[in-house]
């Protein structure tokens, strides 16, 4: 089934949209951040001396910050870096071109699953202007490219489908392997989706099970080191920093009922006011907040770095659309229907296991699901033949998209000038004028100054292998550098040389 | 219906009723509200006025709040029978949110025919933890919507009888006269009625053209209801929707200026409007309490938020599993072929959530109340569908963990709720009024503090003060911000905060503080405050009130 011209036009011209949008001015805006910063410098690192900046040789979790970064991102940043250079457009490059073909994808998949160009055309366009997707394509985050082997995954299981090749399995669960490599809510997720794709095609599969045992085989074996590099690198350390056990409240909350009984040991409250059903009911809470129309619409995700000033993860036009398209999804008589609600009861878990939520960078899947509503409720108001409504919606679709664009590129910075701080001013000053000082200390509020300062002069790496020193832990399980080389950051009272504010 | 299903049915409002009504003349402590709702009834009952000598009122002025007053009728009979208590003033409530279920149960089946199906509705709604807690008490809301199922049902049932429609809009009448909410309620409904029934309707409309009095008779009651609108937009009493509505508060100027810095610009112009205008800010915070009120957060885990007196705490309007049956069976039932008259329930859900997203709370499990009725039909049609089609077992299951829920709800409401916060409970002043009276001779002058508020009602209400000696001495001091006002002295009885250098030093004044007074300045002036003083009211470990006098005790 090839496409008629006019229509490959139009995708042309969604995918032309869905990289201008994902490209413009990506080296400079947002400034660079620590954890991009970290990616880029461990890459480069490993390029120079096969090391990463703690002196680990090739890892598949980099320490960074005490934080055990997965991986495989790096590794995609790695040839970039090498032929390009340490630069912020090599850092997020990779995750903006697999942002655009995540925008190809769902058009594909569309017209794979469903044989409905028209939808995938839908679907795309609403992706390629998602303020969601746009956000987390436009930086070196992990968790976007873990969505594009999700989602690619995902198509080559319904390509296996329909070619029955055993190669098509081998890309699925190569894929869907892959993702679990570069996102650690990947490691809940696609596990889970696996089941659930299982559980839809029993009787295909088992028909199909002789031919699908090697490549299993195969991707287990492909497996193996993650999961001793994750048992390995403080991966418990890490979940007890950022996951669902690290909010206390539950426990205050339990602390708190038992207190108000004469005898807080006796059967009864003890039965009814334990941390066990407490945090449980926690994890259902942050599990359903990623459906809370506030969090979609309003006001987004709590962290201003995952989140735009005065708006939420989704346009306002969308309350309307994503009503009309579940309520058409329901109606439908479509076959594999079952995936996109899958799909969007499966994206919410790994971040509600989390301290904090909801979370737009740990459930960003769900993107995948609720712009296939919104696409669906366009497709069915399309199909209702009200054509004045078309128009309506374009144009409300119009403000929209400028609404967002006037939000990200104009207040987005100055509303959180603390999540993005630009260090490039800074590191110009050390890299003009720092030679002529002994001891530089930097102040500041910057997140994670070292690796801003190592990037940008691009410290050699042999140095820093031996000179880095983490600090103990924080609460969330973060830890920093206070000082290498001549440079000290943090702080600098009683500091005997230069100091930058 | 068969005797059994008729049997079925009462045991459930006899169920419904025992949740209700279990110890609820004692728990939880009675609010400013009922206090007043019950005071004006006395007086009613006695004099034939209301606290201000006003004779038969429709509105009560109450604290400036102008209360619709048909809760307070319906009050009357009760006090007559059971004395001026917190029983007689819960109770029509109680009876009322008792009957709900089964006014439901009829309308469902009168709109669906399916006896099953309006069973379960009945049955979701009777146990629905949202609505028992606002059956226990003399809550007004709760009577709307007691009052609008009523309506719909009448309206629905067999509407070629023309004495059933008009007692329906009679019944609608009474529903704008009980609650500040309905004034947008009625229209809505009313509305959504002939609407959703005009296929019905159309055909009854031939026979009802062909007589005159009954159209003459409905546009009386059209127009009654019109004055009322007029009365409550135009008297004293319009003050009270404006001060509660969403649009009479402002974007403080610092956010303007910053949105405008932000954009480096100088004054509001035309890029201003269209992408910071005060359309989107109303529009926004429209929408946001509108989501409040689907949010898990409100239905499932932690309910109202924005006030304690709304729910029991670390649990949700309905409670977790009823929050999943009700996306279950609102989706089955989205995804079945309807017909028109059906599409009623998903209208309803979706305008009962206005007031309350109109209203300046982020969120309010009181002013949105209608939407127990919604949610109880589609928990219902979950139910119901459960029953049909799946195992036995699944189905006992269920409702075994539904049992659990509502359960921990009932552990949550009776032994949590109040003690976690009893000063908006406002727990103590029973305790603290009845000591006073006791003890108030001799002295020249007793202070009660109004930290907590409205403290004067409960001293007429605990103390029975008579009504004619009252309404000679009241005086309300309005708040100009159309917000409650205050009363500050009934005979020697001031109600003020408590003001140290000269209230504590005194032999004649009886003082009654707050314990949040008390705390405060014994930051000031040291420990020795809590020495001179007597704890009252004890809850958790902490007092409420403390005073001055009755040490020997």
């Amino acid at each position: 089934m090839s496409l008629s011209k006019s229509r490959k036009i139009i995708l042309g011209a969604i995918l032309l949209l869905a990289a201008a949008l994902r490209l413009y001015h990506l080296g400079a805006y947002p400034p660079l951040n620590a954890d991009e910063a970290a990616i880029g410098y461990n890459s480069w690192s490993l390029v120079q001396t096969g090391r990463d900046e703690h002196g680990e040789s090739w890892p598949l979790h980099f320490k960074s910050f005490g934080d055990y970064k997965p991986g495989a991102y790096f590794y995609m940043v790695l040839p970039l870096v090498k032929f390009w250079g340490l630069s912020e457009w090599a850092v997020r490059l990779p995750s903006a071109l697999m942002g655009i073909a995540t925008v190809y994808l769902v058009f594909s998949l569309a017209k794979l699953v469903w044989q409905d160009e028209r939808l995938g055309l839908i679907w795309a366009a609403v992706l390629s202007i998602s303020p969601w997707h746009l956000h987390f394509s436009r930086g070196g985050w992990e968790s976007n490219s873990a969505l594009f082997f999700i989602t690619l995954g995902t198509y080559c299981f319904f390509k296996f489908k329909s070619s029955k090749s055993t190669f098509h399995f081998s890309l699925f669960t190569f894929n869907f392997a892959l993702a679990m490599y570069t996102y650690h809510s990947a490691r809940l997720i696609t596990p889970v989706l696996v089941l659930g794709l299982g559980f839809f095609n029993r009787e295909f599969l088992l028909k199909e099970k002789k031919r699908l045992i090697k490549p299993l085989f195969l991707v287990v074996l492909f497996l193996i080191p993650l999961a001793f590099s994750f048992l390995r690198g403080g991966a418990s350390a890490r979940f007890s920093g950022v996951g669902l056990m690290a909010d206390s409240g539950p426990l205050w909350r339990a602390n708190e009922l038992r207190g108000q009984y004469a005898n807080p040991d006796a059967w009864l409250p003890t039965l009814l006011h334990n941390r066990y059903l407490l945090y449980s009911i926690s994890f259902f809470q942050k599990y359903f907040s990623h459906f809370n129309g506030e969090f979609l619409f309003i006001s987004g995700d709590l962290v201003p770095r995952s989140k735009l000033p005065d708006m939420g993860v989704m346009h306002f036009v969308e309350v309307g659309l994503l009503v009309v398209g579940i309520y058409c999804w329901l109606r439908s008589k479509k076959k594999e229907k079952y995936l996109i609600g899958l799909w969007l009861l499966v994206a919410p878990l790994a971040s509600a296991m989390t301290f904090q939520a909801p979370s737009a960078l740990r459930s960003l899947s769900l993107v995948i699901p609720l712009t296939f509503f919104v696409a669906f409720g366009i497709q069915g108001i399309l199909n209702s033949k009200i054509h004045s409504s078309v128009f309506v919606i374009l144009i409300c679709y119009l403000w929209c998209f400028c609404y967002w664009q006037n939000q990200y590129f104009v207040h987005y910075l100055k509303r959180y000038p603390s999540a993005w701080p630009n260090f490039k001013p800074v590191a110009k000053w050390l890299k003009e004028e720092g030679d002529q000082h002994d001891k530089i200390c930097i102040m500041g509020q910057f997140d994670q100054p070292y690796i801003l300062t190592l990037f940008y002069l691009q410290y050699p790496p042999e140095k820093i292998q031996k000179e880095i020193e983490l600090t103990p832990p924080d609460e969330f399980g973060f830890s920093t550098v206070k000082q290498f080389g001549k440079y000290t950051f943090g702080d600098c009272e009683g500091f005997n040389g230069k100091i930058l504010y | 219906m068969t005797k059994k299903s008729r049997l079925a049915l009462a045991v459930l409002i006899a169920v419904g009723f025992l949740l209700r009504v279990w110890r609820v003349g004692s728990y939880p402590p009675l609010l400013w509200d009922e206090a007043s709702l019950g005071y004006n009834a006395f007086s009613i009952l006695k004099t034939g006025k209301d606290e201000y000598g006003n004779f038969l009122p429709l509105i009560f002025k109450s604290f400036g709040d102008y209360k619709p007053g048909l809760y307070i009728y319906l009050v009357i009979p009760f006090i007559k029978l059971l004395g001026l208590t917190e029983l007689a003033v819960r109770l029509p409530g109680v009876i009322l949110g008792s009957l709900t279920p089964l006014v439901l149960f009829w309308f469902v089946k009168e709109v669906l025919k399916k006896e099953k199906l309006s069973f379960f509705s009945a049955l979701a709604l009777a146990f629905l933890p949202w609505h028992i807690h606002f059956s226990r008490g003399g809550w007004e809301a709760n009577a709307m919507v007691f009052f609008l199922v009523l309506g719909s049902w009448l309206f629905v049932k067999n509407s070629s009888k023309l004495f059933i429609v008009h007692c329906s809009l009679f019944i609608f009448l009474l529903a704008l006269w009980t609650y500040q909410g309905a004034k947008m309620m009625v229209p809505l409904i009313l509305g959504g009625l002939v609407f959703f029934l005009w296929p019905v309707l159309k055909k009854q409309t031939k026979v009802i053209t062909t007589l005159r009095l009954p159209i003459v008779m409905s546009c009386v009651m059209l127009l009654l209801m019109g004055v009322w609108f007029y009365q409550s937009f135009t008297g004293p009493a319009r003050n009270r929707p404006k001060a509660m509505s969403l649009f009479s508060h402002q974007r403080p100027a610092e956010e303007i200026k910053s949105l405008l810095a932000e954009d480096n610009q100088f004054e509001k112009n035309f890029h201003f409007f269209v992408f910071h205008g005060e359309w989107l800010h109303y529009t926004r915070c429209f929408l946001t309490r509108y989501f409040n009120h689907f949010s898990p957060r409100f239905l499932a885990f932690e309910g109202d938020w924005a006030s304690p007196r709304h729910s029991a705490p670390y649990f949700g309007m309905i409670g977790h599993l009823n929050f999943l049956l009700f996306l279950f069976g609102l989706g089955l039932f989205l995804r079945e072929k309807r017909s028109r008259k059906e599409n009623l329930f998903v209208y309803w859900l979706l305008i009962a959530p206005l007031p309350a997203a109109l209203s300046r709370d982020i969120i309010s499990g009181v002013r949105s109340l209608f939407m127990v009725i919604p949610l109880a039909f589609f928990i219902g049609y979950g139910l119901n569908w459960l029953l049909k089609k799946q195992n036995k077992f699944f189905f006992l299951g269920i409702v075994f963990f539904l049992i659990l829920d509502l359960a921990y709800h009932q552990n949550l409401y009776f032994e949590h709720m109040v003690k976690r916060r009893p000063k908006d409970w406002l727990y103590g002043y029973k305790e603290t009024i009845g000591l006073v009276k006791e003890k108030q001779d001799g002295f020249e002058k007793v202070v009660i503090s109004d930290f907590y508020g409205q403290p004067y009602i409960y001293y007429l209400f605990y103390t029975q003060y008579s009504p004619e000696k009252y309404q000679r001495q009241a005086n309300l001091n309005e708040n100009q911000f159309g917000d409650v006002g205050k009363v500050e002295k009934i005979d020697n009885f001031l109600f003020r905060p408590i003001s140290w250098e000269t209230d504590i030093q005194k032999e004649d004044i009886l003082m009654v503080a707050s314990s949040e007074e008390v705390l405060r300045s014994s930051l000031i002036r040291g420990q020795e405050v809590y020495s001179q003083l007597v704890p009252l009211a004890e809850i958790n470990k902490q007092p409420m009130f403390y005073t001055n006098e009755f040490k020997q005790e």
